[in-house]
């Protein structure tokens, strides 16, 4: 069965569509990716997928749930994470406290006795906080622990807000550009990273990207989207001798 | 009640809406460039009062000198407002909150400011139009209010032309639908800034002098921004033509229930309607729903 | 004596709602210029069920604190949805509408008047008690889960929905929270000092609270704790010159937006870890670039 079931979904912004009938399936442990030129409607899909935006139409199912109307919130428990093409960590929140921010869903205490501080909450606190901390070391951030996320670089910060997605121990993740802005170093250190992170955590990953390189070399299907309709899907190679998505993407940028 | 205090009650209401409306467009047009509600806009008020009542006491007996130089002084005080409060924080790039955090705290100062200085005091306008009333049939219309609803709705209009027409007008629409990003650095966004400041400061002077002229100057006087935030939020945040039109309603709406149920229960009734209309129809008559972008 | 005693009796007063704006507005980044309607809310509530109806002074306070939740409901369920200055503009509109409410219902309340006659029940010891509780129960949940949401919220609501974060709940509890704290310190207000009248506390009240905050630094609950304490007694010792104090602490605070904008204490927090029983309120420290 599969992982994730997109049906058709749909919207528009003030009369424009920005996704028209997108449909893809995703299997498990799957890593795919979404490409297009600027404006194709790339990102949108992912926010309709995690729930930000609301659909105009259409239907998602995850694992065999529908959650076309669910909250955001409720879908990301459910088990897709994702991270932000403009990096979104939280500032006022040091590096540790950010993954264990996301691990929040670990917690099993409730707010009455978090404020009085019972043995509970700590004991989960002290639980919570070596996961984040090996989260930490797992990705090289353990020296960073007690910084605020803006005090690192860049590529730092796209390291964090990757472990920070994974504290959610989604089946999913969703990521939105994750070599923007990087140098071609750090970007063969991700896709080794993703790799890495796919094969040891048995996730399902989706990639939304610009860089060819990056797709063409770790996906192993591809969607292509043009002014948000879908115009072409299949391996990299198909893709690449795919005449429409010549003309329409690598005929202009490439 | 009859029919004529009901027209009464309603020209007094359209005149009154007319300076609401004037503040709620003073409100919405920083809203709409730089996406803060600015309460400094009453404490610009306030100061445009009592430079009116100063100005219309010790220097000039004219209705007409002392209005324009209050309106333009209003323009100067809003730039030098954002100048000095708001300029520093928007060039280190401060988020939104801290710019929520200066205005309120501008109006803080004005109201304190003024109590320190010159106590609770009532400080009455020079009475300019003797024969306040004007006969129309069996109504009758105060000439003061007449002339504070023939110069809203002049201004207004000035506005709409200048904001449609002119280059820097044009500009500032543009600016609103986001002067945060890039793609904008390429015009003067101070330049524009300074500009919505200092129409945003004239609205404030002749809010300022119409509501001195109406009640009394006192330090509380900036606390009539309620009212024009108040159709700002009716009338759609950041539609300038929804706030103006928000604001004549208010103030009619106002009048009426004035006349019929009493100045005591008015507010309650007002602001009990204004929490219900949020939950029916949050994006208010005319506007778009601001929400958090992705 | 009798003096330094009253000054403390009102600074912890006003520390108290201090603190509910600090979870309110501090850590969550919720405006409300409404808090003062909470707090009178309260304090009539206590004060009319006290002497109108002969409550027990427990049970009245019990019953001012239930309005703090039922009204906290009532502002929070339509405007926390939307973007965050409908909360801010609602709340403004509340506290004057509270205010109306108090003039109107003259026979019930006393309207312009006040009301006044309440036994002084709450003294030096009780305040102080309930400052520290507050004090401890905020800051727990500032180390845990619930003040990592808060913050997170505070800084990137869209980026915590997406870490499993249900940003309207949480701002819900947060707000009926803070108008608890306020609406209990109000009613408190009540029995300390023995009158009250609508006007007490305007939306200026409310902003002055949220100010003091800014002053003391968003992330620093010891230093916002200081500041209110720093600021309230200097304002009951210098009283003839309290008008001109909140000049200066309006223009006090626009320098610190401007110059130092993680207010005086930044991110420090007085940690009783030596004393070896209480735990610091903080889950670790910090450093960074400020």
């Amino acid at each position: 069965m599969a992982l994730l079931e997109v049906d058709s979904i749909s919207k528009s912004f003030g009369g424009v569509a920005a996704v028209k009938d997108f449909s893809m399936v995703q299997g498990r442990e799957e890593i795919s990716g979404i490409i297009g030129p600027n404006g194709a409607g790339k990102t949108t899909a992912f926010n309709l997928i995690t729930g930000v935006q609301p659909l105009d139409s259409g239907r998602i199912f995850f694992d065999g749930t529908e959650i076309t109307s669910l909250p955001s919130h409720c879908i990301t428990r459910l088990g897709i994470a994702r991270t932000f093409q403009n990096i979104r960590l939280f500032h006022n929140l040091n590096v540790l406290e950010n993954l264990m921010m996301a691990g929040g869903t670990r917690l099993s205490y409730s707010t009455w006795e978090e404020m009085f501080r019972l043995p509970r909450v700590v004991s989960q606190e002290k639980r919570l906080e070596k996961i984040a901390r090996s989260y930490l070391s797992y990705f090289h951030l353990e020296k960073y622990s007690m910084q605020r996320p803006d005090s690192l670089p860049y590529g730092l910060q796209r390291r964090l807000e990757l472990a920070r997605a994974l504290m959610l121990e989604p089946s999913l993740l969703l990521l939105d550009e994750p070599a923007a802005g990087l140098n071609p170093r750090e970007i063969h250190n991700l896709i080794e990273l993703i790799y890495k992170i796919k094969e040891e955590k048995r996730l399902s990953i989706i990639i939304v990207e610009h860089h060819m390189e990056l797709v063409m070399n770790i996906c192993s299907k591809i969607h292509v989207l043009d002014f948000g309709l879908k115009i072409a899907e299949g391996k990299p190679e198909e893709i690449k001798k795919n005449p429409e998505v010549l003309q329409a993407y690598l005929g202009e940028e490439v | 009640m009859n029919l004529n205090i009901f027209f009464q009650q309603l020209i007094n209401g359209i005149s009154l809406g007319g300076v609401y409306a004037l503040m709620a467009v003073g409100f919405g047009i920083i809203f709409n460039v730089l996406k803060f509600s600015n309460f400094s806009h009453g404490g610009v008020v306030a100061i445009c009062a009592y430079l009116g009542y100063f100005l219309a006491t010790r220097v000039a007996g004219s209705l007409w000198i002392t209005l324009l130089a209050t309106t333009l002084l209003g323009g100067v005080v809003g730039v030098l407002v954002e100048k000095l409060v708001f300029r520093p924080i928007r060039i280190k790039g401060r988020p939104l909150t801290y710019f929520f955090v200066n205005s309120i705290t501008v109006a803080m100062l004005v109201q304190q400011f003024f109590s320190a200085l010159w106590g609770y005091d009532y400080y009455p306008y020079p009475e300019f139009i003797k024969k306040t009333a004007l006969h129309i049939g069996r109504l009758v219309v105060s000439k003061t209010y007449l002339m504070m609803l023939f110069i809203s709705a002049l201004v207004l209009l000035g506005l709409t032309l200048f904001l449609r027409k002119t280059k820097q007008g044009i500009a500032i629409r543009a600016a609103s639908s986001d002067i945060w990003t890039p793609s904008l650095m390429g015009i003067n966004t101070d330049f524009i800034i300074s500009i919505t400041f200092f129409i945003a400061g004239v609205l404030a002077g002749i809010t300022g002098y119409f509501l001195g002229m109406t009640y009394t100057v006192t330090p509380f006087i900036g606390s009539f921004i309620l009212k024009g935030i108040i159709a700002a939020i009716v009338g759609g945040m950041g539609s300038l033509t929804g706030g103006g039109i928000a604001g004549v309603l208010l103030g009619v709406v106002e009048s009426l229930l004035i006349a019929e149920l009493g100045a005591a229960v008015t507010p309650i009734v007002i602001y009990a309607g204004i929490i219900i209309l949020l939950l029916v129809r949050p994006q208010g008559i005319a506007g778009k729903l601001y929400t958090i972008k992705a | 004596m009798a003096f330094y005693a009253k000054v403390a009796e009102v600074t912890l007063l006003y520390s108290i709602f201090v603190m509910g704006i600090y979870l309110m507005t501090g850590l969550t980044g919720l405006f409300s210029l409404g808090q003062g309607a909470f707090i009178s809310l309260g304090a009539y509530t206590a004060s009319i069920t006290y002497l109108r109806f002969g409550f027990p002074f427990p049970l009245a306070t019990l019953l001012a604190v239930l309005m703090g939740v039922v009204g906290g409901i009532i502002v929070g369920l339509p405007t926390l949805k939307l973007r965050r200055d409908y909360f801010l503009l609602v709340t403004f509109g509340f506290s004057e509408m509270v205010r109306a409410l108090l003039l109107w219902t003259a026979q019930l309340t006393g309207g312009a008047l006040g009301v006044a006659g309440m036994p002084k029940l709450v003294g030096l010891p009780m305040i102080a008690v309930s400052m520290v509780i507050i004090v401890f129960l905020i800051g727990n949940l500032k180390g845990g889960r619930f003040g990592r949401n808060c913050i997170a919220i505070r800084d990137d609501e869209l980026a915590a929905q997406s870490m499993g974060v249900n940003v309207y709940g949480h701002k819900m509890k947060v707000f009926v929270l803070a108008s608890v704290i306020c609406s209990y310190g109000g009613a408190l207000y009540a029995f300390n000092i023995m009158f009250i009248e609508p006007n007490l506390f305007d939306w200026l009240e409310s902003a002055k609270l949220i100010v003091i905050v800014f002053v003391g630094g968003l992330n620093s609950l010891s230093g916002v704790f200081l500041t209110s304490i720093l600021y309230y007694t200097f304002g009951e010792v210098f009283r003839f010159a309290s008008v001109w104090r909140d000049v200066i602490l309006a223009l006090l605070v626009i320098v610190i937006v401007i110059f130092r904008h993680r207010g005086l204490f930044g991110n420090w927090e007085l940690s009783l870890r030596w004393l070896g029983i209480l735990p610091s309120f903080h889950t670790a420290p910090r450093k960074g670039k400020d």
